[in-house]
């Protein structure tokens, strides 16, 4: 049985890179990515699961890394906004101005990467669905959306 | 952050769950099962919860079931909310799973969880008690499967250290004439100022409701009087009033007053869908 009961060296998958790091087994993987990888993309907003600021990809999945501790993802993929460079996604939030002060983008991103991966096609509610779990404290949705329409369009040309 | 010390384990077997909770538990080092692990993380980080150690369920393979096995529908625990959503075996869970949270915490809340946790909601369970639901648990003595409705009352009554493993539906309880409705005061992802399922059963109509009081509820007392074909439909709702089973709740989210007026309101909305017009 797997186990972690103090200071532990572990090895974590996060943008394709094998990191070693040493984590206490009450590190959430936030913190962990912030303040010992040094990957300061996933914000803390909330801290609380609400805000989406944090959100990373787990195994693909978009999920929100201030509710997870870092020990549980040992052996899975991270991927998180610095592993996003040059998508269509990053290119379509620059070209359309998806963003304001900036503070939610890269959680936006992510999930909006996801999105884009499971709905390559626009999808009406469940892109509605999926873009409720971020919060935009400008309120700029309507840039993120345009967005999220131009990446489907840079996407389909790039097919 | 987490700003206490604890330890984490993850076992690969019941038995290696329940023999390390109760030597944790020995230990005097308070062990919590963990699975999604959203609200725990939240209450650790708050303190309001302090356990000396948890120990995560989710590499357990029997937890993690989900399968239409002849004429039974198996959930195990560990299934996320968000799998859920998108299963075709039994849609008025999926809507109600679709409603709990955002999209994103769906990918780790887990049915277990949503139903064992501190939050009062704990809105999966509605369509689990309105099916009939059995509870696959497994403790120091072994696996047992009991009738929710058992062991069902306000939370769901697990022994010290007993692990909930999975929900078994008969097939025949999965494609019933369904209704729903889930009020909130802000939008969808909030808590629920009354989420209420009737469901057709042949001739019964069954009918569980959260947010209303502090508890989840299905109550035989309502749904005989909702299933007395001599009351009006406003009669029904009145007599129905008086056996709430608790206090109606008031928070910030919305009054006693106001909670009783949407469920009403709904009520009738709900027998009308269900069984037409009455007088």
């Amino acid at each position: 049985m797997k186990s972690y009961r103090e200071v532990t060296n572990v090895i974590l998958s996060v943008n394709g890179e094998k990191r070693r790091v040493a984590v206490r087994p009450a590190d959430t993987l936030l913190r962990v990515l912030r303040e010992k990888l040094g990957l300061t993309g996933a914000k803390p907003g909330c801290e609380n699961g609400d805000c989406g600021a944090c959100t990373v990809l787990l195994d693909g999945l978009p999920v929100k890394s201030c509710l997870i501790l870092a020990v549980e993802i040992v052996g899975k993929k991270i991927t998180t906004v610095e592993g996003l460079k040059n998508t269509a996604i990053q290119q379509a939030f620059l070209k359309e101005g998806g963003f304001q002060c900036g503070y939610c983008t890269s959680g936006f991103l992510v999930n909006a990467y996801a999105l884009l991966e499971k709905h390559p096609a626009p999808a009406g509610e469940a892109d509605r669905e999926w873009l409720e779990s971020n919060l935009c404290r400008c309120t700029g949705y309507e840039g993120i959306s345009r967005a999220i329409d131009t990446a489907r369009e840079i996407i389909k040309q790039q097919i | 952050m987490i700003p206490f010390d604890l330890e984490y384990y993850a076992p690969e077997s019941i038995k290696e769950a329940v023999v390390i909770y109760t030597e944790l538990a020995d230990a005097g080092k308070e062990p919590l099962y963990y699975a999604g692990g959203t609200e725990i993380v939240t209450f650790c980080r708050q303190q309001t919860i302090k356990p000396g150690a948890l120990i995560d369920l989710k590499g357990i393979a029997e937890t993690g079931l989900l399968e239409l096995d002849g004429e039974k529908l198996i959930l195990g625990a560990n299934i996320t909310l968000s799998c859920l959503s998108e299963q075709g075996h039994f849609p008025l869970i999926a809507d109600v799973a679709r409603s709990v949270a955002d999209r994103t915490a769906r990918n780790r809340l887990t049915l277990g969880g949503n139903i064992c946790g501190r939050l009062p909601y704990r809105e999966t369970i509605l369509p689990l008690l309105t099916a009939d639901a059995e509870v696959v648990l497994a403790g120091r003595d072994g696996h047992r499967t009991e009738p929710l409705s058992e062991l069902f009352d306000k939370r769901l009554k697990l022994e010290k250290g007993e692990i909930l493993v999975q929900l078994i539906l008969a097939r025949k309880e999965l494609g019933n004439k369904s209704w729903v409705r889930r009020r909130e005061k802000h939008g969808p992802v909030d808590y629920p100022l009354c989420h209420m399922i009737g469901v057709k059963k042949k001739d019964h109509l069954a009918v569980a409701v959260s947010g209303l009081c502090a508890f989840p509820f299905r109550s035989d007392e309502i749904e005989k009087v909702i299933n007395d074909s001599a009351l009006s439909a406003q009669e029904k709702v009145e007599k129905s009033t008086v056996l709430l089973p608790g206090a109606i709740r008031s928070d910030e989210l919305g009054s006693d007053d106001y909670r009783l007026a949407l469920w009403q309101k709904d009520l009738v909305e709900m027998l009308e869908y269900m069984e037409g017009a009455e007088r």
